[in-house]
Parts: structure tokens; sequence; C-alpha cells
């Protein structure tokens, strides 16, 4: 049984991660920004950082029924404009969760994923998913980074700091 | 008693043997060969480093880690190869298991002085470790996903993180 105050805490400590990541992208140049590297699926940085946050943005939005998704890369003008999308929908992810009582949070549901009806899961394993996929490709971002001759910070998941709530 | 978070280990431990058996196919050569643009540069290194993080962590809230016995390079076990990587990680996996079935709720969510690298003591909330672990996991994996591409050999998709609980787990 996953509780609201250990969902939260996860996800707040899990944009913790993302901020500091993001900040790092923004000295970029959005000529290096774009970019196209060998190796990745998305290719390059700011569809990478575009991707981590469409999938919170999509499955987030199935889950509290808010139907958001559909964004293009090509909305944001830069990572700056990225990372301001990013805090938004993290907060409507917070809100989500706040308002969701433990029950509901467990338990399958319909999603409504871009308008559509979708598919029946529980809200907890969809935040997870979210999570550790935002993991995954900032995995990928890092190594970008590097690439790109500007290696970003440490930004394992963040262990200081009392709980969230 | 586990909660939710804390049982990330075990809904995920299928996608992590995936990957490491998807690596099979790639010969000695791709799985040792430096790559740029990665702070952990080889696929053996990253299972390596991987596997030794959750060792490492896991020992911390166990109450476990002795830093003046600590010396990664004693280590006898197969690092190398993805067999030896593959047994080690079942190891450790099983030990985090073992833990997590033991673990009552409070105890993962009271923050306690535990000795940590570099032989010192540190508040840690064993909760918030075994999230760093798994994420941390995640982390590299997108990164041995790149690998992957760049020897030729993308990984399938299927890998992430399930969206339902596993079956055998409840």
């Amino acid at each position: 049984m996953h509780t609201p105050d250990s969902l939260i805490d996860l996800h707040v400590r899990c944009h913790r991660s993302l901020a500091k990541l993001f900040r790092h992208c923004r000295k970029l140049d959005n000529e290096l920004a774009r970019r196209e590297l060998a190796g990745f699926g998305f290719p390059d940085l700011h569809s990478q950082l575009f991707h981590i946050v469409d999938v919170e943005d999509w499955w987030m939005g199935g889950v509290s029924l808010m139907s958001r998704g559909g964004s293009k890369a090509e909305d944001f003008a830069d990572i700056r404009a990225l990372d301001s999308w990013r805090s938004e929908v993290s907060q409507r992810t917070q809100s989500y969760i706040e308002r969701a009582s433990r029950k509901e949070l467990n338990e399958k549901h319909v999603l409504r994923c871009g308008g559509e009806k979708g598919p029946k899961l529980v809200p907890a394993f969809v935040l997870m998913h979210v999570v550790t996929h935002a993991y995954h490709h900032k995995g990928q971002a890092s190594a970008m980074c590097r690439l790109l001759g500007h290696p970003a910070p440490e930004t394992d998941l963040p262990m200081k700091g009392r709980s969230h709530r | 008693m586990q909660t939710g978070s804390d049982r990330l280990p075990q809904q995920d431990a299928r996608g992590a043997h995936h990957l490491a058996e998807h690596c099979r196919a790639l010969t000695a050569e791709q799985f040792l060969q430096p790559l740029e643009g990665f702070g952990i540069p080889s696929l053996q290194q990253q299972f390596n480093h991987v596997i030794g993080a959750e060792q490492y962590w896991t020992s911390v809230i166990r109450g476990e880690y002795r830093h003046e016995e600590f010396d990664a390079s004693e280590d006898e076990r197969d690092q190398m190869t993805i067999e030896g990587l593959l047994g080690w990680r079942s190891e450790v996996a099983a030990a985090t298991t073992a833990m997590l079935q033991q673990a009552s709720t409070d105890w993962l969510a009271t923050p306690a002085l535990f000795m940590a690298w570099p032989g010192k003591e540190r508040e840690l909330q064993p909760r918030h470790v075994m999230m760093r672990i798994i994420t941390h996991n995640f982390q590299h994996r997108g990164q041995i996903a790149a690998m992957c591409r760049l020897h030729g050999h993308p990984v399938p998709q299927g890998l992430d993180f399930p969206l339902g609980p596993d079956p055998a787990l409840d």
C-alpha cells in the first residue's frame, strides 16, 4: 500500500534532482541543446528533457482525469521554457496526490489520457513509472551534457532533509 | 511489513534482469569497451557500479558497513563477465529483498545514524536510501540503453518500471 505522504516525498525529491539538472542545462545555448548526438533515442538534449516532462504530463494528467498531454517539443523555445513547464507539471502532480485519498491512489481506475479513455491502472504505480522513467532519461541527459563538454553535477535522488508533509 | 515504494526493487527485478540478459548478445570486447561521454565508460563498469551501489547502501542501513574492512578491490567475485555480474546481482537483490521482508514501516520511515563511507556516521532514513538505490539504478539503466544502441544492439521495449503490480508479489 502506497501512502500519499511517501508518494509526495518521492515526487518532491525526484524534482529536486530534475531541477538541478535543468538549471545546469539552461547554461547551454540553443545550438548545443539541439545538437544531435548518436546513440540516443531522443537525439538532442532539448528533446530528451522535453520527453521527461511530457511523460509526466501525459500519465499524471491521465490519472488525475485532467487530460493533459499533447504538447510538442517545438512549443518550447529553449531549456528555460522547458524548466518552467517542468515546474508547472510537477505542481499539478503534487496537487493531485494531495487531493487523492490513500484508497484512490492504490486502486485501479480508468485513466483519461490526451482526451481519450485510457487504460485502467493504479495511480501509485503510474507515479512510480513516471519517477523511474525520469531517472532513466536523466541518465541519458547527463551523458549528453558530458558529450557536449558541459558535464552535469551530481543529481542523484537527494536523501537530506525531512520527509515532506 | 513493507509499504509501497519500499517494494520497488522487487517490482522492478524483472526489468533489471532482462536488461542484463539483453547484454549477453554483445561480444566481450563490446561489453568492456570504454565509450566517450559516459562518466562510467563501459557496460561492464556500469553494471558493476549499479550492483556495488546497492550492496553498499543496503549494508549501510543494515548496520553492516565497516569502513576499515571495506576494500572493493579485494572482492574476488567475477565482476568482468555478464555471467559473473548476473550472479552477483542476484545475490545482492536477494539480500535486499530479505532485508525488506523483515523491515517494519517504522524502521523504514525513521531517521537514524548509520556508519557510512568514509567511516562517518550519517543520519539517514532507510526509505530514502531504498528510493536512492532504485532511482540510481534507473539513471544508469538509461546510460546502459544508450550504450547498447551505440553497440548496434538497442534494448527492446518493456524494460520500464511496470505500470501495474506484479501479481507474484501479492
